[in-house]
């Protein structure tokens, strides 16, 4: 329980004392002010921001992440060596002052391909999350909000790609496509849009539902303009919090096709390619595991903890 | 009970309850005290945000993790009620005083048939036998009027009407035999019709029972068909407190005068409002909380907040017109 | 003498006035989730009402919840598709107007909703809710439409510096009245007051009511006022009609029926609303009402309340009673008249 201690009504002035003349004065209209609200204005955004400050875990997530994505754009621009620069003279030496993380068994250095790994998976988990985002909204928003047969169909064409293995038809699209990002990104934006539709559906389905979607249609909006302005950004918080959850899935997802050997090839460096190399000298050169392992294993910690604090933070009430 | 009939039953002094919220600090309840008499129906009334729920809660000791509570004493037929433990204050809760809420859907559990909700707190607190208890459970269905109750003892509450949750309610709330049943807007999601029927059954069950009973509600008709004394709440202060007829035909304060001018007359004259809205209670004002909607506001009122003085036995308001300086200047003002 | 002189009043305005809206046989169904191959059920929300609004008057509708009054309000704005009878708006038949061909009329009728805390959108401030009918029906432009919001907000009593604030950081009385600048925004003639104090406190009722009274008297609005509470439908009405179960009981002039009702059942509501007054609250004898009101889904044959009416005859069960007129003022749907 929280100590608060509230400020005491006055109670300074008893019935046995005399009231001054001056305090007797009747109080002006203006005086008496009638409508003003106290409180400062705030809307709905700056709100979920205040909140979400207050999350330590979700700020430590936030500032660990930024620091990642600037480390991944400036490491690779000023570092001395390239991400596919051989040295046959220095192959496979431990984390020194020359190499942070080392060497792998070509001579690359290890930090400059972590940095540059971070690149691609971060791009890749950024991109997937946005492309789906898209779809998902259109798709659930249409669905939920036409309703009816357009639903009906809509929704089982869903539960049909669920039904379908995605690690099948991904390594097939690869083997198609060839092992590159577009092709990683088009196979991933197959089916992950299917948990935002869905959510996105359930959402519209209760919000219009709702009085103030009503009002718009009364005030003279058409269907698409009531889902486009009152629909659609009132579910924004919630396909936000599935949008962040999103992002660490499809890096997870790179890490795991690139470390099978379908994803990324090398001498292009991504987390999972990179953990493939160090995978033969798991036990002699440990280091080359650990780097891009917990390069993975923080990134995506740390996006959890900004999904879990802007869940708490966007809605309240599902907050322990 | 009846030769204890007008002893004290409840006594509640300075009690002042705040939430910590995300905005800061609310002040809900801001030192208020009033009693309950044996026997008799205690109404609370004032709009939403007055205090009169959370006061309630605060008694019964059910606010949530973020409520700071201060009371000089909470008094229950001479127990404290303030300094008890949690599992003191559960054989309390539910027994010696039963609780109705507003909305019936939402304080019944969905999960469990009307036989297991009604005889969980009977062989809880009166160690009655699972067989005693079900023959208890039948027999204060039947006092509530629910038709066929052998049927409904095993039926989910959304499977009953509005209404029949609301009657369940009281029966769970009356099972235990409480000497104190405390209604918080028991009739209010409920049709003219159905609550004619439960604020029939309600006076009903004090008869039958000698239960007091403490009333919230916003609604002065309802106040005025089954109370006895009425206690009028306003931004977490008592404003003014007396027997029935005190408040509506000698009223003491401007806010029960204007709420019962808000009420729309037989003939068709114009309603006379009361203006504004209430003050924020993360920011209370200084003086008296009306003073921005009172038509008599004066300076003094933005400055002091009136103690609550005696206007005659039992009724006294919180007012500075009933002050001997403002009634010399502009004599009695009628309210 | 008096009445003589209403009656001709009456008779000469009947001239004069013309109808606002008229409701003729309306009924509203909606179905009901059922199996795949089943054959559909409906819920006869509305099962047949007629009525007419005179320009500039207000009526009143009463009724418990579930009786179907909401929906007629949100028929007449063509929120839902009617199953049968017609709504004619201005003598325009508006029954079968589709989105398209409904938004001229969107211009005229407006509506006010019952809960104020869900009928703004929470993530838009208050000069975009207001906007919002202008923007939609393409009136006023640039500085002209913001003189217009000023001017409203300040009709409904708020400051033109609240205009950038949120919904959640009004209280209800003051998100109940941007509801009712939202409504005015469109210059309407004809406004649906869906239960519209409801959920307001007591002191703030009065001033919702004020405002729409005030307003009626300025801008000659016709409104239907649905509401539970019979006190301030008494207030505010012209003309009152009961309805239970989808249908209209009684319909008549509002003093006609407080003080000469007949349907038992606006007996017992009536009879049923507690009075703010000890004195005459001991007095009054309450007709209690048995049961509760019988699901819309699958009614009672005949008239809907004989289930729980004290006069209930055998004819009541067989013969759903019609609506017919007592006096020139007053309609009953009764087996009891006849």
């Amino acid at each position: 329980m929280p100590t608060i201690e509230p400020n005491e009504p006055t109670h300074s002035l008893s019935m046995t004392d005399e009231i001054p003349e001056a305090l007797l004065a009747p109080l002006s209209d203006s005086e008496r002010e009638k409508e003003t609200i106290s409180r400062p204005s705030v809307s709905y955004w700056k709100m979920c921001w205040m909140r979400l400050k207050k999350d330590k875990l979700a700020m430590l997530g936030l500032t660990v992440l930024v620091i990642m994505t600037l480390l991944a754009i400036l490491v690779p621009m000023f570092s001395p060596y390239t991400y596919d620069q051989t040295d046959f003279a220095h192959p496979l030496e431990w984390p020194s002052a020359l190499h942070l993380f080392g060497t792998d068994k070509m001579g690359r250095d290890i930090f400059v391909r972590t940095m540059y790994g971070a690149r691609i998976s971060l791009t890749i988990g950024f991109t997937a999350a946005a492309i789906n985002m898209v779809i998902g909204v259109l798709y659930g928003g249409i669905a939920g909000y036409l309703g009816g047969m357009v639903d009906l169909v809509m929704m089982r064409i869903v539960d049909i790609l669920t039904g379908i293995p995605s690690l099948i038809y991904m390594i097939l699209l690869m083997m198609f496509l060839g092992n590159n990002i577009q092709s990683i990104l088009i196979a991933m934006c197959l089916t992950y849009w299917i948990t935002t539709a869905r959510m996105v559906r359930a959402q519209i389905l209760t919000l219009r539902e709702q009085d103030f979607a009503l009002a718009a249609k009364v005030c003279g909006l058409s269907k698409w303009q009531i889902l486009i302005h009152h629909l659609i950004p009132n579910s924004m918080g919630s396909i936000i919090v599935t949008v962040t959850f999103l992002i660490p899935s499809a890096i997870f997802q790179e890490a795991f096709l690139s470390f099978l050997g379908i994803g990324i090839q090398v001498p292009m460096a991504s987390w999972g390619t990179l953990a493939n190399d160090a995978i033969e000298y798991l036990f002699s050169y440990p280091y080359m595991m650990l780097f891009p392992a917990s390069a993975i294993s923080i990134t995506i910690f740390s996006l959890n903890f900004i999904g879990d604090g802007l869940r708490d933070a966007l809605d309240p009430r599902l907050k322990k | 009970m009846s030769e204890k009939t007008g002893e004290t039953l409840l006594e509640v002094k300075n009690l002042r309850t705040s939430f910590q919220t995300d905005a800061g600090i609310v002040q809900s309840v801001r030192g208020i005290s009033f009693h309950a008499n044996r026997g008799e129906s205690l109404g609370i009334v004032g709009e939403s945000g007055c205090g009169k729920s959370v006061s309630m809660l605060s008694i019964m000791r059910l606010l949530a993790d973020n409520a700071h509570l201060k009371a000089d004493k909470i008094l229950f037929n001479g127990e404290d009620l303030l300094h008890k433990t949690a599992k003191e204050m559960r054989s309390i809760q539910g027994n010696r005083i039963g609780m109705i809420f507003q909305d019936p859907m939402t304080s019944l559990n969905p999960l469990f048939t009307v036989e297991e909700q009604l005889c969980n707190p009977l062989m809880r607190h009166l160690k009655l036998s699972k067989k005693e208890a079900k023959a208890r459970a039948l027999k204060m269905l039947e006092d509530v009027g629910i038709p066929s109750p052998e049927k409904r003892l095993s039926q989910f509450p959304h499977e009953l009407s509005g209404g029949m949750r609301q009657r369940v309610m009281i029966a769970i709330a009356m099972c235990c035999q409480p000497e104190l049943l405390i209604a918080d807007e028991p009739t209010t999601a409920l049709d003219v019709t159905i609550q004619a029927q439960i604020l029939d059954l309600m006076a009903h069950m004090k008869q039958e029972y000698g239960t007091s009973v403490i009333l919230i509600t916003h609604d002065l008709g309802v106040i005025a068909s089954i109370c006895t004394r009425v206690l009028v709440m306003y931004s977490g202060l008592v404003m003014e407190e007396g027997s029935i007829e005190d408040i509506f035909y000698r009223t003491g304060h401007p806010y029960t005068a204007g709420l019962l001018a808000s009420i729309p007359k037989e003939t068709k004259e114009k309603l006379i409002p009361i203006y504004g809205t209430p003050p924020d209670l993360l920011n209370p004002p200084k003086g008296c909380p009306f003073t921005a909607r009172c038509p008599h506001a004066m300076e003094v009122c933005r400055q002091y907040q009136p103690p609550l003085v005696p206007l005659g036995e039992h009724h006294s308001s919180a007012c500075w017109l009933h002050h001997k300086s403002v009634k010399a200047k502009i004599g009695e003002v009628k309210l | 003498m008096t009445t003589s002189m209403t009656e001709h009043a009456t008779a000469n305005m009947s001239v004069t006035e013309k109808t606002c809206i008229e409701a003729q046989d309306l009924k509203i169904h909606f179905k009901l989730k059922s199996g795949f191959f089943s054959k559909p059920r409906y819920l006869k929300a509305v099962d047949g009402v007629s009525f007419s609004i005179t320009q500039g008057k207000t009526m009143g509708l009463v009724g418990e919840s579930g009786c179907g009054k909401s929906t007629v309000g949100r028929a007449l704005l063509r929120l839902y598709d009617p199953a049968g009878g017609k709504i004619l708006f201005n003598g325009e038949d508006i029954t079968h107007s589709s989105d398209a061909q409904m938004q001229p009329y969107r211009k005229k009728m407006q509506m006010i909703f019952q809960d104020p805390y869900t009928s703004l959108d929470p993530r838009k401030n208050i000069r975009d809710i207001i906007a919002e009918p202008m923007w939609a029906l393409r009136l006023y432009e640039g500085k002209e439409r913001e003189d217009r919001i000023r001017e409203l907000i300040e009709m409904v009593g708020l400051k033109p510096d609240h205009l950038n604030r949120y919904p959640h950081e009004f209280s209800g009385g003051q998100r109940q009245r941007i509801g009712i600048a939202r409504a005015l925004a469109a210059e309407p003639e004809f406004i649906v007051c869906d239960e519209p104090i409801s959920a307001l406190d007591v002191s703030i009722q009065a001033q919702v009511i004020n405002i729409l009274e005030e307003l009626q008297e300025n801008f000659h609005f016709t409104y239907l006022f649905i509401s539970h509470d019979l006190s301030m439908v008494r207030h505010i009405s012209s003309e009152v009609g009961v309805m239970y179960l989808g249908n209209l009981v009684e319909y008549a002039q509002v003093d006609e029926l407080y003080d000469n009702m007949m349907h038992p059942y606006t007996k017992s509501l009536l009879s049923a609303v507690p009075v703010a007054d000890p004195i005459r609250a001991s007095k009054s004898q309450r007709i209690i009402l048995q049961g509760d009101v019988p699901s819309p889904i699958d009614p009672p044959s005949g008239c809907p309340f004989r289930t729980r009416c004290a006069y209930a005859k055998d004819i009541c069960a067989k013969e759903k009673p019609l609506l017919q007129n007592i006096n020139d003022k007053h309609k009953v749907a009764c087996h009891l008249y006849k």
